[in-house]
């Protein structure tokens, strides 16, 4: 399968044109629709967040930045924020995430928050480095949109050893990573 | 900044799980930390590798001259309605608060709570759980000890307070659970300004504190 590499993603950002565009879009369009669906949402509303979420990605091609992270790290954001605001559009609140800070000042180094060191690379193996009852809590919060709670009652274990398998998770990955991660 | 959000908080706010009050603090304590940020990007990075693994062979490939069309009338209406809300930078207040408590501490609208203490509760969604209750308490000023029925997040805003668990200051996240309990004490010469989540209502030792917890609902 042809690999979205560093490369491609920077001719991507340089040209913006609708072909490159279309080669992104065939790769994450069915990736981010499976996630949705997988965290409960049904066919018309990941279909709805999938074309918002690319969109995104259109319009703000220029704020990717590689040295922040890698590509698919910046959609999963993108479409994680979406997807925050679709459980949201029957609240008369909307939602403004930290994401949304560091766009609305995308020329201002003063508060840029994210690592500047790519860690991407590492991510992959740090993930399979993990435990299975740590990796089936992390699997769960990232790709089946699950709360602590709904973790617990899926596992049908306390809440408390749902929040210690995810630290310690968190901690070996951070370990793990150190080289790359301040 | 020495007092962070657990680790399994932070987890769960960069996979997008944590419910609105608890996500806008640790989004508002990240802001200011640095070492948090980085390991908010790395939940980032664990999203994007899941992604890029995921099964897709039972998901419906999308037509993507819809989209096109889509995007061609949707870049047209953004490029009309493309003014978000104008954050200041220069506040004390965090960004992603600012749409919900303003962009200054002092035109927070403060009600009586105790002899001491004021309180301003405010809305960050619909539904009766979607609160944050800011605090105003005068220096050395003690709150009274209390257990907690769920998780409390509290980030301070000014000032700074101590319980038996450390010393918190602007920008630091204090969390407790169920199995904690604390009686925290303004340290600060200026009155501690700090905003608190909770998904349960506390447990005071102080019967009247108890009888009041309805009328706190903090």
């Amino acid at each position: 399968m042809f690999e979205i590499d560093k490369e491609f993603i920077k001719k991507f950002q340089i040209n913006k044109n609708a072909n490159d565009f279309e080669v992104v879009f065939r790769y994450y369009a069915p990736r981010i629709k499976s996630l949705l669906i997988k965290g409960g949402a049904d066919v018309a509303q990941a279909e709805d967040v999938m074309h918002d979420t690319m969109i995104n990605v259109w319009e703000k091609l220029h704020m990717y930045n590689a040295d922040k992270g890698s590509f698919s790290a910046w959609i999963y954001t993108i479409a994680r924020n979406n997807r925050i605001d679709l459980l949201r559009k029957k609240s008369s609140k909307p939602y403004t995430d930290i994401n949304e800070i560091e766009i609305a000042s995308e020329n201002d180094d003063g508060q840029v928050i994210a690592e500047k060191k790519s860690i991407s690379l590492h991510v992959k193996n740090a993930i399979n480095l993990l435990p299975i009852k740590q990796r089936k809590v992390i699997e769960l919060s990232f790709m089946n949109d699950m709360t602590q709670d709904e973790i617990a009652s899926k596992l049908e274990i306390p809440i408390g050893t749902v929040k210690s398998r995810m630290r310690l998770a968190y901690q070996k990955m951070k370990d793990n990573l150190k080289e790359v991660v301040a | 900044m020495k007092n962070h959000p657990d680790l399994s908080t932070l987890l769960a706010y960069s996979s997008g799980t944590l419910r609105t009050p608890f996500a806008l603090l640790v989004s508002s304590h990240i802001e200011k930390c640095h070492e948090c940020s980085g390991l908010y990007n790395l939940g980032h990075e664990i999203g994007g590798k899941l992604i890029e693994e995921i099964e897709t062979s039972d998901v419906e490939e999308s037509d993507y001259s819809i989209f096109l069309e889509k995007l061609d009338k949707e870049s047209k209406k953004n490029k009309i309605n493309d003014k978000g809300y104008d954050f200041n930078r220069k506040s004390l207040i965090p960004g992603v608060l600012q749409p919900y408590i303003g962009q200054d501490l002092e035109d927070i609208k403060w009600s009586f709570l105790a002899f001491g203490i004021k309180k301003c509760q405010v809305k960050v969604g619909d539904g009766e759980d979607n609160l944050l209750t800011l605090l105003k308490i005068k220096s050395n000023k003690k709150i009274p000890e209390h257990g907690h029925t769920g998780s409390e997040l509290t980030l301070v805003l000014q000032g700074s307070f101590d319980d038996e668990h450390g010393s918190y200051k602007v920008g630091d996240i204090a969390e407790h659970n169920g199995e904690s309990k604390h009686q925290p004490f303004v340290s600060s010469k200026e009155d501690c300004i700090c905003i608190i989540s909770t998904d349960g209502p506390l447990i005071f030792n102080n019967y009247l504190a108890n009888k009041l917890q309805s009328f706190i609902r903090i």
